[in-house]
């Protein structure tokens, strides 16, 4: 049963195949209850994969998840997920868009609406409640899909490369953005990401993921106080952790590449 | 002689006044020299009155055709209400038809082949089976005008079900939207304009198809009204009953175009 040291994932031996193609695994997973975990790797390694098996947007061939204690059948209620392009219904204004979880589970017109609008505060969109995804910029768009993924209140968001279509200032604002939103709810991010320096500077621990079939080659830990700001990242333990995480990546994303061609 | 300009024509902005005058402006000219032309040719004498009315009478004439009761009740409402039902007939079928290829493969499978090669099909040729089968009535002609105007409904919803992004059924997926949930909250939505693009052109099909039907084969009706004015050499009717005709279809394009464009949230 759920209890306060049950962490809120534990994979496994999780593996897939799609047809003669090894994608994943065998590989373990474990998140603490409000825990900040990241997992870089080359392209093509089967972060995303794993990341959908936890969310339930797919099975794993073998293997096991269990969320909070319970084993996975389907997607459940209190884990999020943010998408790396921002699914943003772009019938909807803004409002409606961060209200639509609420929607979907049958939460009243007012009260969904009020917790939208105060969600809408949060991620700074204020004043633009009743525009369109069409008239924001990307970096707006994704806060939305934050929002939305807020409004249930869950204990688990998973992130799939949420920032990866921004640029790069936008990319750090919108980082230190979702570091005060996980503080301030408290609750477990699986977090995949491309940048080394986004997943030293959001995480607890950082996992470094092989090539395919992507099994994970390391674990750092980040040891930098909370909260953070980009500031962080100048310290002596992040710039070590980012050099010992690229070390890494290089070689593994070297043999790929000259096994590609 | 006017200097060149070194801008490329294709990176110059559309000018706004063509020769003086705006564009639109052009478009009623071009309009008033035709009718006013056709006018004079008729009025010239060079051709015979069973042949060609001036323009003017043909108004006068359809409008007068207004205030005839068996016109406005056996024809124009009877047309209006055969145009209708198929439409709403074909709108449904349509979009249920386009839903549940999209949902399921093997209809899909199943049913493309004939929604591609549909538009080959002379329709019109079957009126033949249809008086047949089910007499001169209504049925034939709304049966007629739903199989024409059904097809292009299903195309464009289609194009409409399938174009949804996949990271939004991922999404519907995530948040554990139920099949109905999904049709009403996420496909229908996302589908919409280009249903609506579909429903536009469904109202025309269906409007050719009644009036076409209602030609051959029926013995009432706008069509019909046109037909017999025809057969009986009565010219100043058919004229009437083409401007008629064809002033209640462009009408009835417009008005339905302008509603179906405020549903449309890409033109937001």
């Amino acid at each position: 049963m759920s209890s306060a040291t049950t962490p809120i994932v534990r994979a496994t031996q999780v593996e897939q195949h799609f047809g003669p193609v090894h994608a994943l695994g065998p590989v373990d997973l474990r998140i603490e209850r409000g825990e900040f975990v990241s997992i870089v790797g080359p392209s093509g390694c089967g972060k995303s994969t794993l990341l959908e098996i936890v969310g339930a947007l797919q099975d794993p061939a073998s293997g096991t998840v269990e969320i909070d204690g319970a084993p996975v059948d389907g997607p459940r209620r209190r884990t999020a997920i943010v998408f790396q392009e921002s699914a943003t219904l772009p019938w909807r204004t803004v409002l409606d868009n961060v209200a639509f979880a609420l929607e979907v589970r049958g939460i009243g017109r007012k009260e969904r609406r009020d917790k939208a609008r105060e969600l809408v505060q949060i991620v700074g969109l204020a004043g633009f409640e009743d525009h369109y995804p069409a008239q924001l910029s990307g970096g707006m768009r994704q806060r939305v899909a934050m929002a939305r993924a807020m409004s249930t209140e869950p204990d688990l968001i998973l992130a799939d490369e949420p920032f990866g279509a921004l640029d790069e200032q936008t990319r750090m604002l919108m980082a230190e953005e979702l570091l005060r939103v996980v503080d301030t709810i408290g609750c477990g991010v699986l977090f995949i990401t491309h940048s080394i320096q986004e997943a030293v500077l959001l995480s607890d621990r950082v996992l470094v993921m092989g090539r395919r079939p992507g099994t994970f080659i390391d674990e750092v830990p980040i040891d930098l106080p909370r909260p953070r700001s980009h500031v962080a990242l100048s310290e002596q333990s992040a710039t070590e952790a980012q050099e010992r995480i690229w070390a890494q990546i290089r070689s593994e994303a070297e043999v790929a590449m000259r096994s590609e061609r | 002689m006017t200097a060149r300009s070194v801008v490329p024509a294709y990176v110059r902005p559309t000018p706004a006044r063509v020769a003086g005058m705006p564009a639109r402006g052009w478009t009623l000219v071009l309009l008033v020299v035709m009718v006013a032309s056709l006018e004079l040719y008729a009025r010239s004498g060079a051709v015979s009155r069973l042949d060609l009315i001036p323009v003017s009478e043909m108004a006068t004439r359809s409008i007068e055709l207004l205030g005839d009761r068996d016109f406005v009740v056996d024809a124009l409402l009877r047309s209006a209400l055969l145009i209708c039902v198929s439409f709403v007939a074909s709108a449904l079928v349509g979009v249920g038809v386009a839903y549940a290829m999209s949902r399921y493969r093997w209809i899909h499978r199943a049913m493309k082949p004939y929604v591609n090669v549909f538009y080959a099909l002379p329709i019109f040729a079957l009126y033949p089976v249809m008086v047949v089968m089910f007499g001169t009535g209504m049925v034939p002609i709304i049966l007629l005008a739903t199989l024409f105007s059904v097809v292009i409904v299903i195309a464009n919803s289609l194009v409409g079900f399938e174009s949804t992004p996949p990271i939004v059924t991922k999404l519907a997926r995530s948040l554990e939207m139920t099949p109905s949930q999904q049709l009403r909250k996420i496909l229908l939505p996302s589908a919409l304009p280009d249903i609506l693009a579909g429903l536009k052109l469904g109202l025309g099909y269906a409007i050719i198809a009644v009036l076409a039907t209602e030609f051959i084969l029926a013995t009432t009706g706008l069509g019909q009204v046109v037909n017999r004015a025809y057969n009986n050499f009565n010219t100043v009717d058919m004229y009437a009953g083409i401007v008629f005709v064809s002033v209640f279809a462009l009408l009835a394009n417009l008005t339905l175009s302008a509603a179906l464009s405020s549903f449309d949230w890409r033109r937001r």
